[in-house]
């Protein structure tokens, strides 16, 4: 289990986030949603390790996460991030196979490399393998990278619980790919035991697959609980200060939200956009 | 396959001259010294080829080897395929002190200089670039952080104020240390002999052999510090042993043979083309093309313009910006 509790995150002096917090348990999908600068990323960045939190503290399985040595911590968690560029050319399974470092030494070549192309074809990049990275779409760079974290955190017999971390994995997918990213997630929840949590600025993507929704704003955690709960009319106005109606469209399984673009108006300053 | 190459071409290299020698001759030298066979030969034949030229190509074999090892792992650890260890600031510290060691062995360094002797610049040059390294690295860290970033302008501004040290240091030398100084400058492997091997093998060999065990970390550094993180990598220790190790291995190298240029550079360019950029693979690759090229652009320094030489340094400048030139236009819609 992830607990992150009480997090404050200060940048220059100022607090970019205040009292946030998330658990995550093992075969939970979680979204981690708010409108941009509402701290997703600082949270997400605290959670992985990356930023120490001026306040509270990360535990993952019951260790703070200054306790875990690197390369241990690297086989229960793995982290995407937004973007990744690569400085040189390289082939999609080397890459791929980059993510089992932490069991360097430990795992036949063979074995690396089949774990590597089984994460691959999960991914939707099966016939990718001896491509030149550089040369793949930005979208197919993003579930590349997806791969290599999924390999990183592979098991045969998973003896702990396993985490991942992601932010905006679906930013540059297609329609049908978020919702393919997003099954295979929802799977990897289900039937791996993964615990997941993820970045998502699609409401209806959160509705469809997240067990919890967690919702920031200005840096302060605002609700926290099953979608249906979070993604309400009213959350939806605090939240991103965006009128938006939620139904529920006969014969499927989650509601919709739909979003009234004459309630937004023009940009507003930081001041005025947050009540 | 290249470390074939590299013995043969070794063993060629051995025959070319400027005066040349026949294969079984240079055989028998070898049984005579190895194998302490009795073949009767002149000394001046044993001489030549034990004492000047063996040693002679072995230096090549390092020095090629060792600047171009530290160059692809540099380059890998600033991400960036212009990167070489010039940039951190080694070369242009070997040669502030080198200058100051021509021009003051004989003065302020008196003492230390009677008793180094030949060998005071030598000396002087592998200081320096180890203490302008750290110089950089100290520089660009804070709170127990590096950032690669502020190294790369860290060591800018450093070789700058070094070439402008040196340049003062010149400007006030008189007639024979300039000559000394410029050729220093240009660099060159006619000083080889056996101590100096002595000495430069395990400068060059035990940090290359430590890079060469920091190649997964090196590959996961591609993806960027934050990446190489997440998935367990300690790029604190590991920015920390590429830099001291490059730092050791070039300063070892400027030190025996003065500043030559783009092997660090280039070699790490044409091994990635071949083999791709992982680091396994790119390093061994990167040491042996290196000692390769080197080989025979000092068998060709010594032999081109003989009974002459050339500075090896105008000569890898020479070839080697030309080719990478071609190498840029030939990748231009890669890169």
């Amino acid at each position: 289990m992830i607990e992150a509790n009480h997090i404050g995150v200060r940048k220059s002096g100022r607090w970019i986030l205040r009292k946030a917090g998330v658990q995550v348990r093992a075969g939970e999908l979680i979204a981690l949603i708010g409108a941009n600068g509402a701290g997703k990323s600082t949270l997400l960045k605290a959670v992985a390790g990356e930023i120490t939190p001026d306040e509270g503290a990360v535990a993952i399985n019951g260790r703070a996460l200054a306790a875990w040595p690197g390369t241990d911590l690297a086989q229960v968690r793995g982290v995407l991030s937004q973007s990744v560029e690569l400085p040189f050319s390289m082939p999609v399974l080397d890459l791929v196979e980059m993510g089992r470092y932490p069991y360097q030494g430990q795992e036949a070549a063979a074995h690396t490399k089949a774990i590597a192309r089984n994460c691959l074809q999960q991914v939707g990049l099966q016939g990718y393998e001896e491509r030149d990275v550089r040369t793949l779409s930005g979208g197919e760079q993003q579930r590349a990278q997806l791969a290599r974290v999924l390999a990183q955190v592979h098991r045969d017999q998973p003896s702990q619980e396993r985490f991942l971390l992601l932010d905006e994995p679906t930013a540059s997918q297609d329609i049908a790919q978020k919702q393919q990213l997003l099954s295979l997630l929802r799977k990897l929840a289900d039937e791996a035991g993964l615990g997941i949590l993820t970045i998502l600025h699609d409401l209806n993507l959160a509705m469809q697959y997240a067990d919890r929704v967690v919702l920031l704003r200005g840096g302060h955690l605002l609700k926290s609980g099953p979608p249906e709960t979070v993604l309400t009319p009213e959350g939806i106005a605090q939240g991103f200060g965006v009128k938006a109606r939620v139904v529920h469209p006969p014969g499927e399984a989650h509601p919709h939200i739909l979003t009234c673009p004459t309630a937004v108006g023009l940009f507003q300053n930081e001041e005025t956009a947050i009540p | 396959m290249l470390t074939l190459l590299l013995a043969i071409s070794a063993l060629c290299a051995l025959l070319i001259g400027a005066y040349s020698l026949p294969v079984q001759q240079v055989g028998l030298v070898m049984g005579e010294q190895l194998l302490g066979l009795e073949a009767g030969l002149p000394q001046t034949l044993s001489y030549l080829v034990w004492d000047i030229r063996l040693p002679r190509i072995l230096l090549s074999v390092f020095v090629g080897g060792g600047l171009a090892i530290a160059g692809a792992a540099v380059q890998g650890l600033f991400r960036n395929p212009l990167a070489d260890p010039a940039l951190i600031g080694v070369t242009s510290g070997a040669m502030v002190f080198a200058v100051a060691g021509i021009l003051f062995s004989a003065s302020v360094l008196g003492v230390i200089g009677s008793w180094l002797g030949y060998a005071t610049v030598t000396v002087m040059a592998f200081t320096g670039s180890l203490l302008t390294t750290f110089l950089v690295y100290w520089l660009a860290s804070s709170k127990g952080y590096t950032s690669v970033v502020t190294m790369l302008l860290a060591g800018v501004a450093i070789t700058a104020l070094g070439g402008a040290l040196t340049g003062l240091m010149t400007y006030f030398s008189d007639e024979d240390e300039l000559r000394d100084i410029t050729f220093w400058t240009l660099g060159s492997l006619g000083g080889a002999n056996w101590q100096m091997l002595a000495l430069l093998v395990p400068l060059v060999l035990l940090p290359a052999i430590i890079l060469w065990r920091q190649s997964s970390q090196l590959d996961l550094l591609l993806l960027g510090e934050r990446e190489a993180a997440y998935t367990g990598v300690n790029t604190q220790r590991t920015k920390w042993i590429v830099i001291g190790c490059a730092a050791l291995i070039v300063g070892a190298c400027v030190a025996v043979s003065g500043v030559i240029a783009f092997v660090a550079l280039v070699v790490p360019h044409l091994v990635r083309l071949i083999q791709g950029p992982r680091h396994h693979s790119l390093l061994l690759g990167s040491a042996l093309l290196g000692g390769l090229l080197m080989v025979w652009a000092d068998t060709a320094a010594r032999t081109l313009i003989a009974p002459a030489e050339l500075p090896i340094g105008i000569l890898t400048a020479l070839l080697g910006a030309p080719f990478f030139i071609w190498l840029l236009l030939k990748t231009k819609r890669s890169l």
